[in-house]
């Protein structure tokens, strides 16, 4: 079992734009064949609280996920527990290691979705990270959430698995060297 | 990549990429990481903000000094290039100055697969409008990824 941060990126690193926009990110054709593989191993996700909101205000919350194609649970870390009718989604308040175990109990056979630049980064420093997953998009958005955040104590090998070109996209997959 | 490199007819870069000490040149002054042989084998463009005569190196190498921005370094390098491309050769500095005012036309990148965490980033310092880009080419290298845009100016 693996946990994957899977993102569109922009050729500058960016996840979302100015004022959290990610709207470019579908100026750039369907969704790629390492997107659906990804989708589908994907049995659960950990986000962050800033997803939830985000996702509650503009994308259909659990429903805008993978363009409604996805189903499972969404493990959203927060201190703040928040009213929510969806049963599809838990708050987690503790350390991202109980995130990542509760998204991986609960993903069973499958992969744990990572979403989000901070969840990745504490991901990647905690050692959690198994794979990255970027589709990068030929923009340069010039501000917005970084998908590797600001600054970092540690350098990170990877290891780049395999390339693809889909439509306007360039898809990288890359496993985390331990 | 050599059927990128194959067509470059001059190449500019900034004063830290030529390096030696910032400030003026002195008496000793530097004349490159490169030796007396440099591999660029086309006239170079420094941009810097110290005025020195050109130098010019074994094997077709000259570096000429620009102190009059990067646009006139552009005019010049073009003027010597002919018909062949320009190689803007960075650091990152001078391809941001360069990306912002609407001068770059391709950008070849090399994606290598390590999180750094920190340092000196490529994309900054854009201004309002970063140019639009398209993908043109990627080709797979081994463990590098290589890119190439053209940007819309």
């Amino acid at each position: 079992m693996s946990s994957i941060s899977h993102h569109t990126i922009s050729l500058d690193g960016f996840i979302a734009g100015p004022n959290d926009s990610i709207d470019w990110a579908f100026a750039f054709g369907e969704p790629t064949s390492l997107g659906e593989e990804t989708m589908r191993r994907i049995g659960s996700i950990v986000a962050g609280r800033r997803w939830y909101e985000l996702a509650k205000e503009r994308w259909d919350g659990v429903d805008g996920i993978y363009g409604g194609e996805w189903n499972g649970q969404v493990f959203v870390r927060t201190h703040r527990s928040a009213e929510e009718d969806d049963s599809r989604i838990s708050f987690v308040s503790g350390g991202i290691e109980e995130a990542v175990g509760a998204a991986q109990e609960s993903a069973g056979d499958k992969d744990v979705g990572i979403f989000g630049g901070s969840l990745t980064r504490q991901c990647l420093d905690a050692g959690l990270l198994d794979e990255i997953v970027v589709h990068l998009a030929p923009v340069l958005l010039g501000s917005g959430v970084r998908l590797f955040g600001d600054e970092a104590a540690v350098q990170v090998e990877l290891e780049r698995t395999s390339v693809g070109e889909a439509d306007r996209l360039t898809d990288l997959h890359f496993r985390v060297r331990s | 990549v050599e059927r990128r490199t194959a067509n470059i007819g001059a190449v500019v870069m900034g004063r830290n990429m030529f390096g030696g000490q910032p400030g003026p040149w002195g008496d000793d002054p530097w004349r490159g990481f490169w030796g007396e042989d440099p591999p660029f084998r086309v006239p170079v463009f420094v941009l810097t903000h110290h005025a020195r005569e050109p130098l010019e190196m074994k094997g077709g190498t000259t570096f000429n000094f620009v102190t009059d921005g990067i646009e006139a370094a552009l005019e010049r390098a073009k003027k010597a290039a002919g018909e062949g491309d320009v190689c803007l050769a960075g650091g990152a500095k001078v391809v941001q100055q360069y990306l912002a005012a609407g001068l770059l036309d391709e950008l070849d990148l090399s994606v290598v697969p390590v999180l750094l965490g920190g340092g000196e980033r490529l994309f900054e310092n854009l201004g309002a409008e970063p140019p639009e880009l398209t993908l043109v080419d990627v080709v797979d290298g081994p463990g590098v990824t290589h890119l190439r845009y053209r940007a819309a100016n």
